[in-house]
């Protein structure tokens, strides 16, 4: 038994690296390319802090073992600025990471990256959001400092900044 | 203790067959059950053979009978954004809605979810935890800690889309060296917490066949979170009216080892006109059939509460839209 | 949560400071959490635990892992050079077990490895064996079972950790002439903090022999003193630094076993060493609320007015004393803020057991006891006859008062807050509707803003401030405060661009680092805005007058004819003078700019034993109302809606603000449905993590009414007074006072399971029949 030669495509960029390939998609970007953003809050799929999109997917990284996404485009949040610029060159950041500032959904931010990545794949699929659509896509995300009201405010927010956008 | 289990592509039915037929190998669905047992310790099994390649279980297909078929490995979000399956199977869209979150919907996989290791309060614990305390039979040991009394292992039967498949009468395509066979659902299950499923060596779910005219259902899920939790209880009843007679199908899961089918109720039901009294006495049938551990989130009172609660709610809701149909109830 | 909040959170300080400063790091992925941090050279070090909660260490043999591939270190207790323990009275602690493990989860030794496998496998080769003792997991267990091995077997009092006896007024006097008595008893359950983040530090023995520590903590300060005891070297050779904090809520205010082990393995092994606990051993290190039994009396005479209360607690404090000697003072300390009580007697006792170490949580000591108070006060006015508001309101206690047991209360909004929820809820309206089994329940709170002593003795500021501008026209603060996610730097940013009249995006602050900044005791006792923002304002005002005196002196004018508006002085009969200008002139005139500013609290009213805690510079104050429908069929708690009103003084940050009320009253939520911290018969907890442990969900929050009410506090900065941890505690009794009103059915348990529930219904049920 020995490590297995992983090919990754990580925000845009081709990542070759040596792994195991039951390794978990969480420990290979937090600890073999540093892409720290993606968050460890429990390892065990019940939090959501790693959260990150698999071909647009959103998905937990840490329930994902690197070995079954060789083949797939990997978004983190660091590339979810470059992601949305490839679209909309005007910014370097995609409007839920702003709504998220002005909103005040942020306190410790621990849970932020996660819930960005699942807000902004919401965001894409969904034209005209509704609370409920929020409610339910974010349903496997907690949060222990916000008491949530202010993260759906940005969201909708973001969601009004898109129509106006487009 | 392989420390890293081997992940195996195969890309043939028959490959799979073969790969899990090898002792220490275990099917890899979408891995939101295999990976985090792998990191907590509680999955020990040497080779992870994964689905996702094999044609035949990634499709969503109609069989020459008009009759659809969910390929193992087809993703919960996959099904709930097919253009027909949720239309056509609404008992199915709800219990899947109701797995966990939906990060997890979009990589776990519907065979995943009906082979779904059973759980245990003590049992699906992480490692410091478990490492002071003698094996459970689930563990290769010889004692039960959730039912001391008990010879075997009470471990809960976790699946919500199990009920609803058992409730719409769905058929499992199983492979083996020997061919394949069609199974029903509810044969899936041993009864045994330990060894829950009665797939033997070398056998392996490739698809799940749903009836062409489905029976009207409803499923229900008690946890004690909006989300995330794993069922508390769940409940599937279904029911199909013919002219002067009505099949129904009622089943309890997450009570224990095995989904459950209250016979008695269904028989109740089955027959004279829905009234309170009636519907009442059925759910009371639940209290003989089904007898939970305190292995749990919330304890064998509120269980049994639950139980009854949801019950009594999804028939109720049969009862309105089978008026709603037309039907009597 | 669908419905719109009305806006109800003014925002009186008018700076531009809209958005918290470290949020775009947080967006970004940019923000280095201690677990993002990687130092050159860096070792993974892993912690091998207890799996037993009570046993007697037979042998612990490090040699297997050694030669383990990747190995670098291994180490088995005690580590720490000396015992210690926040609470300088009541050390307590050793880095690693040595004769006895005493909880679950209790680290025995230490590895670290070139990658966090390697440590991981290696830890399993760590041979620990154990003669098992039975554990102690009642409180005072050892009274009725004498046998039993006690958790502190060498401590006089045995596993009796602390007993306080305090009276004020002659209480039985109060009962024998009193018109009704009433008496209830409740058990509130322990909890768990469960910040987002798990714990991580990394450590560094230097060659030079310092110490470098970057953690995970609120308190940095007192683990560079706590870390001084353990390790026997002088302070000054220890850096304690905080990275960006992923919450804290009390779980992180003291200096704990990862810590020192990373500090130790670094001196083993020459490299720097990063630990990282799992969820799974969070919910061991825990110190989260104490699980305590609680019995209140209360004597009233005929108008409602109480005329005497007796209360008393016993905690459960786990396996070692944490901030256990504050929290059971906690337990007695605030009744009387809210509440004129003139006769109060309170008994508290605090026990070990054989489970991890409780302390602080949110609202400190002070959330069980008011639950219990509340829920009290509500059956008070139902046998009297009178409203549960206004059974409240005849017995407030005053503004500017000082209470029985001699705290110094000073500005109050809670009447404000009763009628403010009164009239938001429509409380009046409740007995007219006719939903079965839905109810409206009220309770009110009253929290610090800062702990009026510091943890250890002494006479010094507890937060200090420097300041510099630079010729550049920027603007450094540096306090030793730690922002664990409640916005505490923000903070110092709105009230230095207020207090210089400057565009906040000139301002930097450096925090929480014992090498560079002055000391700040830390992030707990809601003590930040208070006791940071005088010390900064203090430093801002000196900075103010330096520039100020720089434009007169080149200007030639007096000082009454120079004033300032935004970034420019008027002179008068002369040119404007921007800001930039002033600062090269002071700079020219005394060199770089630099100021200080500092803040020690008002000296303590009360000379008895104890009296240190409770005492604060100004109180917040919260209401409560909650709407609840009681599904009888499965004995599900569904909360429709909340109405929180709050006295925190002066808003200083209107985003923060809201964010800290909603965050504490979503918390009170879980743990009055869902949140415990439990045990099995063999000591095992009932769940680490966070399928076992639940904690409120998105699809769990009912819509919440904020109001933030109040006048200017005079001690606080700008008026301003505590808002994180105050709007925790009404919750959790307003809740449950809801559920009587809503089924008739008083429950005395936290938290409010489904099982408790069917079983009160089913008891009501008999009782009917009977």
């Amino acid at each position: 038994m020995s490590q297995n030669l992983v090919e990754l495509s990580v925000n845009g960029s081709i990542q070759v690296m040596w792994a195991w390939e039951s390794d978990t998609l969480l420990h290979v970007l937090r600890e073999v390319l540093g892409l720290t953003g993606t968050k460890n809050g429990c390892e065990a799929g019940h939090c959501g802090a790693c959260t990150v999109w698999i071909d647009g997917i959103p998905r937990l990284a840490c329930l994902t073992p690197v070995g079954s996404v060789v083949n797939s485009e990997i978004t983190t949040v660091e590339g979810l600025g470059s992601w949305w610029q490839e679209r909309h060159p005007s910014s370097h950041y995609h409007p839920i990471q702003r709504a998220f500032v002005e909103s005040g959904a942020v306190q410790c931010g621990f849970c932020t990256p996660g819930m960005l990545m699942a807000a902004a794949a919401l965001l894409r699929d969904v034209k005209f959001l509704t609370d409920q659509d929020i409610l339910e896509r974010l349903a496997g995300h907690l949060c222990r400092c916000t008491g949530y009201e202010q993260i759906v405010q940005a969201i909708r927010q973001a969601a009004l900044t898109e129509v106006t956008e487009q | 203790m392989t420390r890293h289990p081997r992940l195996i592509k195969p890309s043939t039915t028959q490959d799979v067959t073969r790969l899990v037929k090898e002792a220490e190998s275990k099917i890899f669905g979408g891995g939101t059950d295999l990976v985090p047992n792998r990191t907590w310790g509680l999955d020990t099994s040497g080779t992870w053979v994964q689905l996702g390649t094999v044609p035949e279980t990634t499709m969503i297909s109609i069989d020459e009978e008009g009759r659809w078929l969910i390929g193992a490995a087809v993703t919960l979000g996959v099904i709930l954004e097919h253009p027909k399956i949720s239309t056509l199977y609404p008992l199915l869209a709800d219990a899947i809605r109701a797995v966990a979150t939906p990060e997890i919907r979009n990589q776990a996989t519907i065979g995943g979810n009906l082979c779904l290791d059973t759980r245990c309060r003590f049992r699906n614990q992480p490692p410091i935890w478990r490492s002071g305390l003698k094996p459970c039979f689930k563990s290769g040991g010889d004692h039960c800690y959730a039912a001391p009394a008990s010879s075997r292992c009470v471990a809960i039967v976790s699946s919500d889309t199990a009920p609803a498949l058992i409730a719409l009468g769905a058929r499992l395509k199983v492979q083996s060296t020997s061919g394949f066979r069609w199974i029903k659902t509810l044969d899936l299950y041993s009864g045994d917490g330990d060894r829950h499923l009665t797939l033997e060596p070398g056998e392996w779910i490739e698809a799940i066949r749903l009836p062409n005219f489905p029976p009207l259902g409803v499923f229900d899920k008690w946890r004690m979170r909006g989300s995330i939790d794993f069922p508390e209880v769940n409940v599937a009843v279904s029911v199909t009216q013919a002219k002067n007679s009505r099949t129904m199908r009622i089943v309890l899961g997450a009570m224990g080892p095995e989904p459950v089918r209250l016979r008695e109720a269904e028989k109740l039901l089955g027959e004279g006109p829905w009234d309170p009294e009636r519907l009442m006495h059925a759910v009371h049938t639940a209290r003989d059939a089904v007898h939970p551990y305190d292995n749990g989130q919330i304890g064998v009172v509120g269980r049994k509460g639950a139980a009854e609660h949801i019950l009594y709610r999804a028939l109720k809701k049969l009862r309105i839209m089978m008026e709603e149909k037309g039907e009597n109830a | 949560m669908t419905v719109k909040a009305p806006d109800l959170i003014p925002m009186s300080l008018g700076t531009n400071v809209k958005h918290r400063i470290d949020a775009w790091a947080k967006v970004t992925g940019q923000a280095l959490y201690a677990d993002d941090i990687r130092w050159p050279n860096m070792a993974y070090g892993v912690l091998v635990a207890s799996p037993y909660p009570h046993a007697r260490i037979v042998k612990i043999d490090l040699e297997p892992a050694r030669t383990r591939p990747g190995v670098l270190a291994a180490i088995a207790g005690p580590g720490s050079v000396a015992p210690y323990g926040i609470m300088p009275s009541t050390q307590d602690e050793q880095a690693m077990a040595t004769e006895k493990v005493i909880y679950l989860g209790e680290p025995v030794a230490a590895i670290a490895a070139t990658t966090l496998d390697a440590a991981r496998e290696a830890a399993h080769h760590i041979l620990c064996e154990y003669e098992m003792l039975k554990p102690v997991l009642r409180p005072g267990v050892e009274q009725a079972r004498p046998l039993i091995d006690p958790v502190h077997p060498e401590r006089p009092q045995k596993d009796l950790f602390k007993e306080v006896d305090l009276e004020f007024g002659d209480t039985a006097e109060g009962f024998v002439h009193a018109f009704k008595t009433a008496e209830d008893t409740f058990f509130y359950q322990g909890s768990a903090h469960v910040a987002m983040e798990p714990h991580s530090a990394l450590g560094y023995w230097t060659p030079e022999g310092r110490v470098e520590l970057v953690t995970a903590t609120q308190t940095p300060h007192y683990v560079q003193r706590e870390l001084a005891v353990a390790l026997g070297i002088d302070t000054y050779r220890i850096r304690v630094r905080t990275s960006v904090v992923g919450g804290g809520f009390g779980g992180k205010s003291e200096l704990f076993p990862h810590e020192i082990a990373t500090v130790l393995l670094s001196r083993a092994c020459g490299r720097p060493v990063k630990i990282t606990l799992s969820r799974e051993e969070v919910f061991y290190a825990h110190r989260g609320r104490h699980p305590v039994s609680m019995k209140v009396k209360t004597a009233w005479d005929n108008n409602g007015k109480i005329q005497a209360m007796d209360f008393q607690s016993v905690l459960d404090g786990g396996a070692y004393a944490s901030y256990g000697l504050a929290t059971t003072y906690y337990t007695g300390a605030l009744q009387t803020v809210s509440y004129a009580i003139p006769r109060y007697h309170f008994h508290a006792e605090r026990w070990y057991t054989n489970k991890p170490p409780c302390g602080p949580k949110r609202g400190h000591g002070t959330t069980q006891p008011r639950a219990l108070l509340e829920v009290h006060f509500d059956r008070v006015a139902r046998e009297l006859g009178i409203d549960p508001i206004e059974l409240r309101r005849r017995n407030l206690t005053p503004p500017y008062s000082v209470t029985v047991n001699q705290l110094e209360v000073g500005s109050s909004g809670l009447q404000t807050c009763l009628d403010k929820v009164e009239s938001l809820s429509n409380w009046h309206a409740r007995h007219v509707r006719h939903e079965p089994d839905r109810g409206l329940g009220f309770a009110c709170s009253t929290y610090l803003s800062g702990a009026g002593l510091p943890i250890y003795w002494n006479s010094l500021p507890h937060s200090g401030v420097r300041m510099a501008v630079n010729r550049d026209g920027s603007v450094q603060v540096f306090c030793g405060l730690t922002d664990i996610g409640q916005g505490a730097e923000t903070m110092l940013v709105v009230l230095v661009a207020k207090a210089l009249g400057i565009n906040a995006d000139r301002i930097r602050v450096h925090t929480a680092d014992t090498a560079t900044t002055p000391v700040d005791l830390g992030s707990y006792s809601s003590r930040v805005s208070m006791m940071a923002g005088n010390a900064v304002l203090e430093a801002a005002q000196r900075m103010h007058q330096i520039l100020k005196d720089s434009v007169c002196a080149h200007k030639g004018v007096e000082p009454s004819q120079v004033t300032q508006d935004g970034e420019v002085f008027h002179v008068q009969g002369d040119e404007a003078v921007p800001f930039t200008q002033a600062v090269l002139w002071a700079e020219e005139d005394i060199g770089p700019l630099t100021t200080f500013g500092s803040y020690t609290p008002p000296k303590v009213l009360g000379h008895y034993k104890g009296a240190g805690v409770g005492p604060s510079p100004a109180y917040s104050f919260t209401a409560c109302v909650a709407d609840v429908k009681v599904d009888r069929g499965d004995g599900r708690i569904r909360v429709h809606h909340l109405w929180v009103a709050h006295d925190l003084g002066t808003p200083l940050h209107r985003p923060s603000v809201e964010g800290q009320i909603r965050g504490g009253v979503v918390m009170g939520l879980g743990e009055v449905l869902m949140e415990r911290q439990v045990f099995n018969p063999d000591g095992r907890h009932r769940g680490p993590h966070l399928l076992g442990y639940l904690i409120p969900s998105i699809q769990d929050i009912p819509p919440i009414t904020v109001a933030v009410v109040g006048e200017p506090d005079p001690k606080g900065p700008m008026g301003a007074k505590e808002v994180g941890q105050g709007p925790l505690n009404p919750v959790i009794p307003a809740v449950i006072n809801a559920i009587s009103d809503a089924v008739g059915i008083d429950l005395n348990e936290t938290p409010v399971t489904p099982d408790n529930v069917l079983r009160a219904l089913d008891q009501q049920s008999r009782r009917q029949r009977l």
